[in-house]
Parts: structure tokens; sequence; C-alpha cells
């Protein structure tokens, strides 16, 4: 079956893309939403740019779209992304990095099930310790993009996720409910290598945005080697 | 306590949504095409899976093992609908995707939310008592002589403890 996945460049959408890619289901294309709202409910915003460079790595062709990120309309937004890849890539299903988010699940289906296709979430219930545990275990470098909840502070933007920082993390989830995946939108990632990646993406350049317990890691220059 | 797990996906990359979420170090799981472990199990669970997949609907004789079956059951979503048509019911078109809001008495439970991802559901039950329902469906089936459950919602997500009360019983 030929797939599209919905990326963000992040952790989750990478790891669906490489578990899609397998026995009778190829990834055909990957599918970006640009959401110039940055607390959106549906989209993984920072460094979305970045897809591109990622795209390529994984030898994949990119389609993306803006959306103003307005609740509902970025929906219709996706919706129109989704019908743009099955007519281009002639996609039978979706396949979204979701893990828990019934609100964004719910949404997809919607839209999949509107348009006649599948829809996969290969992450699905997955116990978020394991989750970061098995990305390590497969060889992806991942980096903290994105922070929005105490007491994660302007020193976790750009860390490298380690061991350590999953026994931190679980740590957090004990004394103050983090999600240690940042399931409840926690934090961001950003993958720079991975086991289905051509090239390692090298940040030349990057600044940070920081303020009271929310910040961003924003990547200014990068490129594949 | 083993519990054998029969996967009603089509296609392998749904099983990470509908049937891994179920296993644990005392179950085995098999394809309903290729049965093995009925002998083994002390009690069996049937899966959902993905909203197009439709093929377990073509292939409703594979589960005449079910009219004999002297284990509990549970079936689970398409599990809940094989269960239905097996022992008579109809299985009707009945979209529903997202949080319902369910009422009327499953393992003791009165009232709760519960993630519904389904195309089909389950009318025509006479040999079954109906557990429980929300606003567009009906969501939690009882065979009225033997221990055979039908759910239509997912419990993987949000009430785990349908499945932990279907295991304790």
């Amino acid at each position: 079956m030929k797939l599209g996945v919905l990326f963000s460049g992040g952790k989750d959408s990478t790891f669906a893309t490489e578990l899609a890619n397998s026995g009778q289901n190829e990834v055909v294309c990957l599918m970006s939403m640009k959401s110039e709202n940055k607390d959106s409910y549906m989209f993984h915003t920072p460094n979305i740019d970045l897809t591109e460079i990622q795209a390529k790595s994984l030898g994949l062709p990119l389609i993306s779209r803006k959306t103003e990120g307005k609740k509902e309309d970025e929906l219709i937004d996706l919706r129109r992304l989704i019908q743009k890849a099955q007519k281009e890539y002639k996609i039978e299903g979706v396949v979204t990095g979701a893990v828990e988010s019934v609100y964004q699940a719910s949404r997809i289906q919607k839209i999949c099930s509107d348009l006649s296709l599948w829809c996969f979430n290969p992450l699905w219930q997955l116990d978020q310790e394991t989750l970061l545990k098995q990305l390590l275990k497969r060889g992806y470098d991942i980096i903290i993009s994105g922070i929005a909840a105490y007491p994660l502070d302007e020193k976790w933007l750009g860390r490298k996720l380690t061991k350590s920082m999953i026994k931190e993390l679980v740590t957090l989830k004990q004394k103050f409910g983090v999600n240690p995946a940042g399931e409840g939108g926690e934090f961001e990632s950003l993958v720079v290598n991975g086991p289905n990646f051509k090239k390692k993406i090298n940040i030349h350049k990057h600044r940070l945005e920081y303020k009271n317990h929310a910040g961003v890691f924003i990547v200014e220059d990068a490129e594949l080697k | 306590m083993k519990l054998l797990i029969v996967n009603t996906c089509s296609n392998k990359l749904s099983e990470r949504e509908f049937v891994i979420p179920f296993e644990y170090n005392n179950s085995r799981t098999n394809h309903y095409s290729e049965l093995k472990d009925l002998g083994w199990a002390d009690k069996i669970l049937i899966t959902g899976t993905a909203l197009r997949d439709n093929e377990y609907l073509d292939n409703l004789d594979k589960f005449d093992w079910l009219k004999n079956v002297n284990k509990p059951v549970l079936g689970i979503c398409s599990g809940a609908q094989i269960i239905t048509s097996v022992f008579g019911g109809k299985i009707i078109k009945n979209q529903e995707i997202g949080m319902v809001d369910v009422n009327g008495n499953l393992f003791g439970k009165t009232k709760f939310q519960a993630y519904s991802l389904h195309q089909n559901g389950i009318s025509n039950l006479v040999e079954f008592d109906i557990l429980a329902r929300s606003k567009n469906s009906i969501q939690a089936i009882k065979h009225k002589s033997k221990d055979i459950y039908g759910i239509i919602f997912h419990p993987e997500v949000r009430n785990e403890w349908v499945v932990e009360k279907f295991i304790e019983v």
C-alpha cells in the first residue's frame, strides 16, 4: 500500500516513517503542515522548514502547506494537503506519529475516512518511556527544539536525547507530571540523524528564544553531511 | 491466566495500534486465518482493526469456532461485529469517530467516556443482552447464556480497565 506520512521532523513522525516503510507498505511521500500559530493544537511548529532537508536525507519527496493555524480552519488546510498527496503520489493511506492525543488522532481519522484513505498510527498508545528507549536503541539522534512546561528551562533547548535524559524525564514525570515523551506538549524534538537517514543534519548556527519556561531552539543554518 | 489474542488486522502496520497494546507476558497472538492456540488459552480476545479494514467481513466463516467455544471471549470493535454475526445478529453501517459518552452497566461501571472508531455497528441482537449504549450506537453486549462479550468502543484508549476486568472475571 502506498502511504504518505504526516511529517513534522520530530521524533514521533520520523519513527513512524521508518515503521511504516516495511512489508506490504511503501512510504511514497512526506506531508508537512507549516503552522503560523506556534500554539497549534494539531501541528508541531519549531524548525518546520527543516523538514525539507530531512526529507532529502530520507530520500522522500515532501509536500507542504501553510496554515494560519486557527483551530478548525487548520483541519481544512490539512485535508487539502492530504488530497494533494492523494492526487500527486496516489497514496492509499496516511501515517501519523500520534501516541496518545485523541484530539489529533480522531480528527485525522475523520479526514482519512472522508477521503477513503486508510489511517495508520504505529506509535499509538506506546508507553512514552519505552518509546524514548526504542528511539535511542534504533540509533536516532534527537535534540530538544522546544519547551513549554515547568520545570523545563533554557538549559534543555538543544540538548541531545540520551539515556540519562530519559532518566531525568522519568523523574520529572514523578515529581511534576511531565509526560516523558512530551505528549502533553511539554517539549518538541528535532531529529538530526536516524537509521533511515542517508546523511546527518549538521547544525552550523542556531538561536534561542526563551521566556518563563517556554522557548525554542531555532536552527538558522544547517546542511546534510 | 493465558490469553489468546485473535488478530483481525489485514495490514501488519495496524497491529501496532490494535493488537500490540493488549499483548502481555502470558498472551499469544494468532491471526484469525491461522488459529492454533485455542486449546492453550483460558480466555480469548478478538481485536479491532483499522477503520477501512473490512477483510474480516469476507471471512466470517473463519470464526465458526465461536459457536462451540466454552471459554470467555471478549470481542473489540470488529471482534464484536464478528461475534454478533456468528450468533445471528446483523452488522450495520454506523460510523462513529472520537470520544463518546457511554451509559449502561459494563463490569459494574455505569457511566464513562470511551473512544469510538468504527464504520459498522451491530443490531438484531436476539441472543444477546445489551449492556451499554452511546447516543448513536450499541456499545457493549453479552451473550445470554455464554461468557461472550462484545464491545464496539476501543478500550485500549483510556479504558484499559475493561480488559483488566475481563481477565479477572
